[in-house]
């Protein structure tokens, strides 16, 4: 009897340790994917200069593979560096724009909905608490100028 | 009796040996089985919540560090694009080889202060760490080319610099460890800076380029610290306009 008892005590902690294990590994998988995939878009863009519709259209698909992802999830932002070094007023980046060497694009994506490792640990009744998938890159356009730059 | 070493036969008992045997018979009785049950069963979890907290650790701490460089090389190839135009040398006349017709790039200058600045501004921008100050770890290093050689200029720990011109741009490696062990000589991390393979796959021709390496930062992942260095590279990608 007495061993049945601790079977009630042990068997529930193993299986909260092994969904938080569970959760968490999730989370940082997702989370690895989302930065690479935006990662990929900016070299893209660094390189290239420009993104393209499709571009765009590939990156939701990829993005709303691992959670999701609507368009006003996706911010991208362009703008010039200044002459001190900083970057200042960056502004909506319209697709298919090809911006010129030296300029500056950013890209950041949030997914709409809170991580289920957020949700296990009960973060949800604080908005700043709540843990969501998010990645950032800003890069600066090094394409060469086709006129020669 | 159960300290004693005894030997049955051809088969010798030790203490030890007894004790587990014991406590064997102590898990297999009926009575009073259920607390072994539990201190064993407790025991796992504890160890299992060991291995998941340090596996944790090791994969917040991967993330920061993949991150921190990959926040160095949008850094770099931003960097590098500061040219300095007043320092280079411009102009369709000194931009063209006169007996072949050949665009030269030698002689144009990265602008080691702003490079420095922007730098810093393109890492913070990607990477915005709670408890990580890079300005006083950060070492960059412009190359340009004048008369077939390699001139250089060290930045370190945002003040101190360090301009040298080299005959052949193998030995640019050698230089910025020297520099690092100049600039950092109580530094407890010994490691060096590689860019040369060997002198086919020597990355650094005579060009202009920028060099950019983080010394012994700190990054903390669910809760030990481990120091690190990384290093990143960038041409600036020249060309001469007409």
């Amino acid at each position: 009897m007495n061993k049945i008892y601790a079977f009630i005590i042990i068997i529930p902690l193993i299986a909260m340790l092994f969904l938080k294990s569970m959760t968490f590994y999730e989370f940082d998988t997702k989370q690895r994917y989302i930065k690479n995939t935006v990662d990929s878009v900016a070299h893209k863009v660094m390189i290239t200069g420009v993104l393209t519709v499709s571009d765009k259209e590939e990156l939701m698909d990829k993005l709303r593979k691992l959670s999701d992802f609507e368009d006003e999830d996706v911010s991208l932002k362009c703008g010039d560096m200044q002459s001190d070094g900083t970057i200042t007023g960056l502004y909506e980046y319209v697709l298919g724009n090809v911006l010129d060497r030296g300029e500056v694009f950013s890209i950041y994506v949030q997914s709409k909905d809170e991580s289920t490792l957020s949700r296990m640990e009960g973060n949800s009744d604080n908005e700043n608490n709540k843990l969501f998938y998010k990645a950032k890159a800003i890069c600066r356009i090094e394409k060469i100028q086709p006129e020669g730059g | 009796m159960d300290n004693e070493i005894r030997n049955i036969g051809n088969i010798i008992c030790y203490p030890t040996e007894n004790k587990l045997k014991k406590a064997v018979r102590i898990f297999q009785s009926e009575r009073g089985g259920g607390f072994g049950t539990i201190f064993l069963g407790l025991a796992a979890i504890l160890l299992a919540f060991v291995v998941f907290i340090n596996i944790a650790d090791y994969s917040i701490f991967t993330y920061k560090r993949n991150a921190i460089s990959k926040a160095m090389d949008y850094a770099v190839t931003a960097a590098a694009q500061q040219i300095n135009k007043t320092q280079s040398i411009v102009g369709v006349a000194n931009a063209f080889d006169e007996d072949t017709g050949e665009k030269l790039l030698e002689g144009v200058e990265i602008d080691i202060d702003m490079a420095n600045r922007t730098f810093l501004t393109m890492f913070y921008e990607n990477y915005k760490p709670d408890d990580l100050s890079i300005a006083n770890n950060l070492l960059i290093c412009a190359t340009s080319t004048m008369d077939g050689k390699l001139r250089y200029s060290i930045k370190a720990d945002t003040e101190q610099k360090l301009d040298g011109v080299l005959d052949n741009p193998v030995l640019i490696e050698e230089r910025i460890n020297q520099a690092m062990d100049q600039l950092w000589p109580d530094t407890e991390d010994n490691s060096q800076v590689y860019i040369i393979g060997n002198p086919k796959t020597n990355m650094i021709e005579n060009g202009t380029y920028l060099f950019a390496y983080i010394k012994d930062i700190k990054i903390t992942g669910l809760y030990l610290q481990r120091q690190i260095s990384l290093s990143s590279f960038a041409g600036a990608k020249l060309e001469r306009k007409l």
